[in-house]
């Protein structure tokens, strides 16, 4: 494997690296609900990344691309079914916030 | 001869695709659609079994097209959605009040076992993915169904733990299209061919912890309480019966048959990973199903317990110990679902599952009662009943493979998992009963029906058990290896 | 090279400021731009198709939904009062979180190494629909969940749900 290949994946993978943490990060921190999205589009970003950065160090660019395009024709659903929970929650209950979710115990 | 599974799928979606419009006519007419079509799939499914037994398959030859795998144990799973399913959509008949919306449950319900169908037909790690989030998304909507705060609570953590670790699943994903230029089953097998490639242990090591996350074992098991609690009794009955498995506990049983065959020690160092957060989950969710108030409650923490003894025996990874987990996996579907739906049902008669409130049912609602013992006997592991052979062969399994001390474990949790649930017949069937409890009476026939037809199959394979085990037990030991 | 390190650096400053900022509608500005980011490090990664999807999809339908779930919310929740510190301690985490992975990442890159592209490359078109058509199924499952999800929660009965 020519090593120009494999500098590339690894820079890639770092970058991989670093956006997961911002997600992660932002979802553990975060008490708003809605920047909890956030944090899973920046991780979803960080996966497509890595996807095609691999898809890109294999030579198969194309496969990557099909399972990029699906994943985020996937991943838009879960999305727009997490605002709606959202949406509904925030219209039963009144907040939004993450630590008043305590209902349920024990 | 191939034998072709993609029928499962499509039946389910369309009739998903169908139900709304049916609904219109009328809220029954959705609910016979339904079980129609759930019928005719389990009777098609049951049907196939001896022709597809009747292939000498590897585990890994899967038959049939490209992506449908086609194998036994996809087929046994395709079963077991199926009587699942069934059984749920006949309870959720007589549970509901009319709704307006019923016609949406009942396509949702469709459309989770198209998903599960999915997940059991795929032969790629990918599409694996893309029906596990199928399940994903089903299983908020019907969690959140009926809109309370506390549905809508529990639906949303099942959703900030299932999210990220769909992420994960897709960057191992990535890694093995790295690795082997393919994400099938297959090129699991032939990464690196021969010896043991440190990459199979990264790339394996991510997509289960994504797979774990999914399948509630401790510690990620924060949601599964919650989740099972705040749904309606027949969507718990669902979720923890299949979904749940479905999700996660299948793929990690499959990745254990995969790696198996191909890379002896990387099985060896994932295996012992895998047993180790299966042996902290039976202990974890047996101590704290003691603790709890809540019928409902008590049994998530039960059924953690119970998915962490399939984990056990998956992670030892011999053939007889693999056999055990899916026959597990099957016996618990029937036993939590015939928990689940009595605990429907005494929710239906009292209007309460606090335990503390709750007590001498045992005369007022016999059935639900009985049908309750049968199955907490067969989750404990008691003889003759089914749970009790499958206990057994996960007992013998880790033992003959050299782990003693987690043979042990799973011995003296079944104590605990008896303990638990002789408090909860105790407190809840027995004893006497309260006054504000006086005037309930037994529930309607059809919301015993699922849990008597569990109740019977559980005395059958439990008492029919060397027939079960020469038929479809042993094939199963011998496609292993 | 380094239009796409270029590229990367501002993709990854974009999911900063998303992260860090208090008013969630700049959060979800930065987050578009961080689309467009991915769309144009994709363009150069000659992954057309998906720097296309994604575009249009994230860049586009993502923000609109998110937008118009904010403007749901009233004013009040939408500026909850979070911890501060917490946020603004992000890069600092990161950049410890950066220097370790670098330091500490040897032998994942041992163990990465790319498979030799043996089988001929198919056109995406032939991969989604002959090769894939699978996934293709699971896309309409997950659709039809959806659209059924979101009929389920935001339908007008004639009953008050």
């Amino acid at each position: 494997m020519s090593d120009l290949v494999l500098s590339n994946l690894l820079l890639n993978w770092y970058f991989v690296a670093l956006l997961a943490f911002v997600g992660l990060y932002c979802m553990v921190a975060s008490r708003n609900m809605l920047r909890i999205i956030v944090g899973i589009e920046i991780l979803s970003k960080a996966c497509i990344l890595a996807l095609l950065a691999c898809g890109q160090a294999l030579g198969n660019v194309n496969l990557a691309q099909t399972l990029a395009i699906t994943m985020i024709a996937v991943e838009v659903v879960v999305v727009a079914v997490a605002l709606a929970l959202f949406v509904k929650y925030y219209g039963v209950s009144g907040s939004l916030d993450v630590w008043k979710m305590n209902k349920l115990k024990g | 001869m191939t034998l072709n599974l993609f029928p499962f799928i499509l039946m389910p979606l369309i009739g998903a695709a169908l139900c709304p419009f049916v609904g219109k006519l009328g809220h029954k007419y959705a609910e016979r659609l339904s079980v129609f079509i759930l019928l005719f799939g389990l009777l098609l499914a049951v049907l196939n079994i001896p022709v597809c037994a009747e292939y000498q398959t590897r585990v890994n030859g899967m038959l049939g097209p490209a992506w449908l795998a086609g194998d036994v144990f996809s087929l046994f799973s395709v079963v077991m959605i199926y009587m699942a399913a069934l059984s749920v959509t006949v309870f959720s008949a007589f549970y509901k009040r009319e709704d307006d919306r019923g016609a949406l449950y009942y396509a949702l319900l469709l459309a989770s076992v198209a998903g599960m169908s999915g997940v059991a037909l795929a032969n790629d790690f990918f599409t694996l993915y893309v029906f596990v989030e199928v399940l994903a998304v089903c299983s908020f909507s019907l969690i959140a169904f009926q809109m309370k705060a506390e549905s809508l609570e529990g639906a949303i953590k099942y959703l900030v733990i299932s999210a990220p670790a769909s992420l994960f699943i897709i960057s191992g994903v990535s890694l093995l299209m790295l690795s082997t230029g393919s994400t099938s089953f297959a090129s699991v097998l032939s990464a690196s061919g021969g010896g043991d490639n440190p990459a199979v242990i990264i790339i394996m090591g991510v997509i289960l912890c994504g797979f774990l996350l999914k399948s509630g074992l401790v510690p990620f098991h924060t949601w599964t309480p919650d989740a099972y609690q705040s749904a309606p009794a027949p969507v718990s009955a669902l979720l923890s019966g299949i979904i749940t498995k479905m999700a996660g506990v299948y793929a990690i049983i499959r990745i254990m048959m995969l790696l198996r065959v191909a890379h002896p020690q990387t099985t060896a160092a994932i295996g012992s990973a895998l047993m180790l957060f299966g042996a902290a989950s039976i202990i974890v969710g047996a101590l704290a199903a003691m603790y709890q108030k809540d019928f409902k409650r008590m049994l998530a923490y039960s059924s953690i317990s119970q998915v962490g003894y399939i984990v056990l025996a998956a992670g030892a990874a011999t053939p007889l110990a693999l056999a055990a987990a899916i026959f597990h996996f099957f016996n618990h579907a029937t036993f939590k679902l015939t928990l689940f739906f009595n605990a429907g049902a005494v929710e239906k008669a009292t209007g309460t599952t606090n335990i503390t409130k709750l007590g001498g049912l045992e005369n007022r609602m016999p059935w639900t009662s009985w049908t309750s013992v049968i199955a907490m006997l067969s989750t404990a592991g008691i003889p003759p009943f089914s749970g009790f052979w499958s206990k057994f062969l996960i007992i013998t399994a880790l033992w003959q493979a050299g782990f003693h001390g987690y043979a042990g474990l799973a011995l003296a949790a079944s104590v605990l998992t008896l303990g638990y649930f002789l408090i909860l017949q105790s407190r809840v069937f027995f004893g006497n009963l309260p006054e504000e409890l006086s005037g309930v009476k037994e529930v309607r026939a059809g919301l015993l029906l699922p849990g008597l037809c569990f109740a019977a199959l559980m005395v059958a394979v439990g008492l029919y058990f060397p027939l079960i085990f020469s038929n479809f037990v042993e094939p199963a030991v011998v496609l292993f290896l | 090279m380094t239009l796409h390190l270029a590229l990367l650096s501002a993709l990854l400053l974009f999911c900063l400021v998303a992260a860090i900022a208090q008013n969630l509608l700049y959060s979800g500005l930065a987050l578009a731009l961080s689309s467009v980011m991915l769309s144009l490090l994709l363009f150069e990664m000659s992954a057309p198709w998906a720097a296309v999807f994604e575009l249009s999809v994230c860049a586009g339908l993502i923000t609109v939904l998110f937008i118009s779930a904010v403007s749901f919310i009233e004013r009040g929740e939408v500026f909850l009062k979070e911890d501060r510190l917490r946020f603004y301690a992000l890069p600092v985490f990161l950049a410890i979180f950066g220097l370790a992975f670098w330091l500490l990442s040897e032998p994942l890159t041992k163990a990465l190494v790319p498979a030799m592209p043996g089988t001929v490359q198919l056109s995406v078109g032939d991969l989604l629909w002959n090769f894939r058509w699978f996934d293709v199924v699971g896309q309409i499952c997950i659709f039809l969940a959806g659209v059924l999800m979101i009929r389920t929660f935001f339908s007008r009965s004639k009953k008050d749900v």
